[in-house]
């Protein structure tokens, strides 16, 4: 096991010109489609799966990684200049970037949210190539019931930090477990809710699912509200570039979100909303400038946006070792995985050394790419932000059909992905977030896994899950995480007025 | 109101998976749990939180009506519109061929979502129609449905 001699080989494979044409294309598709206001990083992916099915494993991964850091990229864009979150996670840009821009900024919001993610993603991935294949070594002695605590912590953890309602969430969740049960029982070859439909039986696909809840229900949410006037992007005027004091103003705050997003990231429970916002609140809390905060100020652009990227490159720790996804965007890659019969876990490390290393080498390119290609080609993308709405949803819609129908080559997944188009865009009026429906139904299968091979070993025993002592302290912070917020929310709602409502 | 029906839809959900559920043979007898046991957990899990979802939604009261003003403002002829578009496109993929359908497919939901300047949304969705076609269909390898009038390219 020597990670430098693997990660070598990782650079040789990925260093090769094809992979790194895949790496530029990745790059700039993902940076293209994730600047489209309304598409965040995982509606990105979502659609341009397809797109990597005709290429090799390697290949397709080293785009893919592309893609990730694109689309990531592209949504900080939207946010700086549009003030449209793609995700939770970017909000705490929108709250700084957008000010910045309208007061004629935006060049230097961008800037540090380029630099930043460039500084915190690096340093992440150099920490991710160390951790990954230690963790990926405990990993392995992990026991089907502590391994089942353990996705009920990520649920719950996911669940509580996303929207304002845990019983919204779970029951979000809950569903996207249900739906990830329809098909053929892997184990007995028993059809589940599949209501006689031969269609089901090779099971609801995530893709349909992910295509469905992201993009088109972000089209039928643009169809819904047409008639409210549209929010005009900021222009980009001056050069794209920090001023002296810009950089000394925010390489602090790269670090500090670094630190905040890599460990919360790198955890079975994180996701990257949580240090996103923590980060926005310590460097609010440190600011020199406080008066600034909420007028635009760079630290609230550097700090959030370095915390999002290293949270985003912590979660793969979760998602190679374990094979637990902590949010959409992980969700998106899981899925990916799972196409090329690929199943992320303990044995990743062992059985996959080629496509994992190639995997971690392209998120350095990936990183580096980004930098090259995207600050010089600012100006390009911004313009991709005055495209009609109307053409862009039609367009949004065309691709989404066409990712569906060419992996499936089925009109009934099509008219799937529509309905939980439909779906997602219900639950979204409702306000019930839909991350956890994907994360249910990608996760759910492998849930189940290790629910029956734990209740096997005890012989049906269903207190194993309380009498390990591991299991149960897992399952105990687990309670703790939702029970907890509950709590302060009551309190809180007790002693004080109700809140404005929140806008999506 | 839209947290009201959705919540209600959701223990209308938890009821029918608690049913199908039962529905599912247990199973042989060398195997501890069947493929029986997860979905009733996960169906019964689902029945009591969207119980409480529903008390917590009709409790909302007047405190809903704030949250709802979204929803009011919803230009329903606009998503009928894109519903029928979407089915319309799925059934005639096939039988049209993908290129003509999705040419029309575009310039129809550009049309729904405010666009007035037909001919130039038919063009774009010729261009963009065509361009995926040749991407898809004659460079990756993916099979997409030609139609009537094959191309001779």
């Amino acid at each position: 096991m020597d990670v430098l001699g693997n990660l070598l080989d990782g650079f040789g494979h990925a260093l090769s010109l094809q992979n790194l044409l895949l790496a530029v294309l990745g790059v700039t598709i993902g940076t293209l489609v994730g600047v489209l206001p309304g598409l965040g990083p995982a509606t990105t992916i979502a659609l341009l799966l397809p797109l990597t099915f005709v290429f090799e494993p390697v290949g397709a991964f080293v785009m893919f990684a592309g893609i990730y850091y694109g689309g990531m990229y592209g949504g900080s864009t939207t946010a700086i200049l549009l003030n449209i979150p793609g995700e939770t996670a970017s909000i705490p840009t929108t709250m700084e970037g957008y000010p910045m821009a309208r007061r004629g900024r935006a060049g230097a919001a961008l800037a540090t949210a380029a630099i930043g993610s460039f500084v915190a993603g690096t340093i992440s991935t150099v920490v991710i190539t160390f951790l990954a294949p230690g963790m990926s070594n405990i990993a392995k002695l992990i026991q089907p019931a502590e391994y089942f605590s353990i996705m009920v912590l990520a649920f719950v953890t996911v669940t509580s930090l996303m929207g304002d309602s845990i019983v919204r969430g779970l029951s979000s969740l809950l569903l996207g477990l249900t739906i990830g049960m329809v098909g053929i029982d892997q184990m007995t070859g028993q059809p589940r809710f599949a209501f006689g439909l031969p269609e089901l039986y090779e099971g609801l696909s995530v893709v349909a699912l992910a295509v469905g809840l992201f993009a088109v229900a972000e089209a039928v949410s643009t169809a819904a509200s047409r008639h409210r006037p549209q929010q005009a992007p900021v222009t980009v005027e001056g050069r794209i570039g920090m001023t002296r004091d810009d950089w000394r103003r925010s390489w602090k705050p790269w670090l500090r979100g670094t630190a905040f997003g890599l460990p919360i990231g790198s955890l079975p429970a994180g996701g990257a909303e949580l240090p996103t916002f923590l980060s926005y609140n310590v460097e609010k809390r440190l600011s020199r400038h406080k008066e600034e905060f909420g007028q635009g100020a760079i630290e609230g652009v550097a700090g959030p946006e370095a915390a999002n990227n290293a949270a985003f490159s912590g979660v793969l720790v979760p998602l190679l070792t374990l094979g637990i996804p902590t949010s959409a965007t992980a969700s998106m890659l899981l899925i990916a995985f799972q196409i090329y019969d690929v199943q992320p876990g303990p044995r990743l490390f062992d059985q996959q050394p080629v496509l994992v290393w190639t995997l971690i080498a392209s998120l350095y390119l990936g990183n580096v790419m980004l930098l090259v290609l995207n600050l010089p080609l600012i100006r390009v993308w911004v313009k991709l932000l005055s495209v009609p709405t109307a053409l862009l949803t039609a367009a949004i819609l065309t691709f989404a059909t066409l990712g569906v129908y060419s992996i499936s080559q089925s009109v009934f997944e099509v008219l799937i992905a529509y309905g939980f188009g439909l779906l997602g865009w219900v639950l979204h009026r409702a306000r019930y977030p839909v991350a956890p429906l994907i994360l249910g139904a990608v996760l759910g299968p492998l849930m189940e896994v290790q629910f029956r091979r734990a209740l096997a070993f005890s012989e049906g025993d269903p207190s194993v899950f309380v009498t390990r002592p591991v299991s149960l302290a897992i399952l105990l912070v687990a309670a703790a995480c939702l029970i907890g917020p509950a709590i302060v929310r009551g309190r809180a709602r007790a002693s004080a007025p109700p809140p404005p409502a929140e806008t999506p | 109101m839209t947290q009201r029906i959705v919540s209600a839809g959701f223990l209308l959900a938890a009821v029918v998976v608690l049913v199908q559920a039962y529905a599912i043979p247990q199973g042989n007898g060398y195997q501890a749990v069947g493929p029986r046991a997860f979905p009733l957990l996960v169906g019964g899990a689902l029945a009591v939180v969207s119980v409480i979802g529903l008390v917590q939604a009709f409790r909302a009261g007047a405190g809903a009506g704030a949250q709802d003003a979204e929803a009011e403002e919803t230009h329903w002829p606009s998503v009928l519109m894109l519903v029928a578009a979407l089915a319309g496109y799925a059934l005639a993929l096939v039988p049209a061929g993908y290129w003509q359908a999705t040419t029309v497919f575009f310039a129809v939901v550009a049309r729904v979502l405010g666009s007035r300047k037909v001919l130039r949304d038919v063009i774009v969705g010729l261009v963009l129609a065509l361009a995926t076609y040749f991407l898809f269909d004659r460079l990756l390898g993916i099979t997409l449905p030609p139609g009537l009038v094959r191309l001779a390219i």
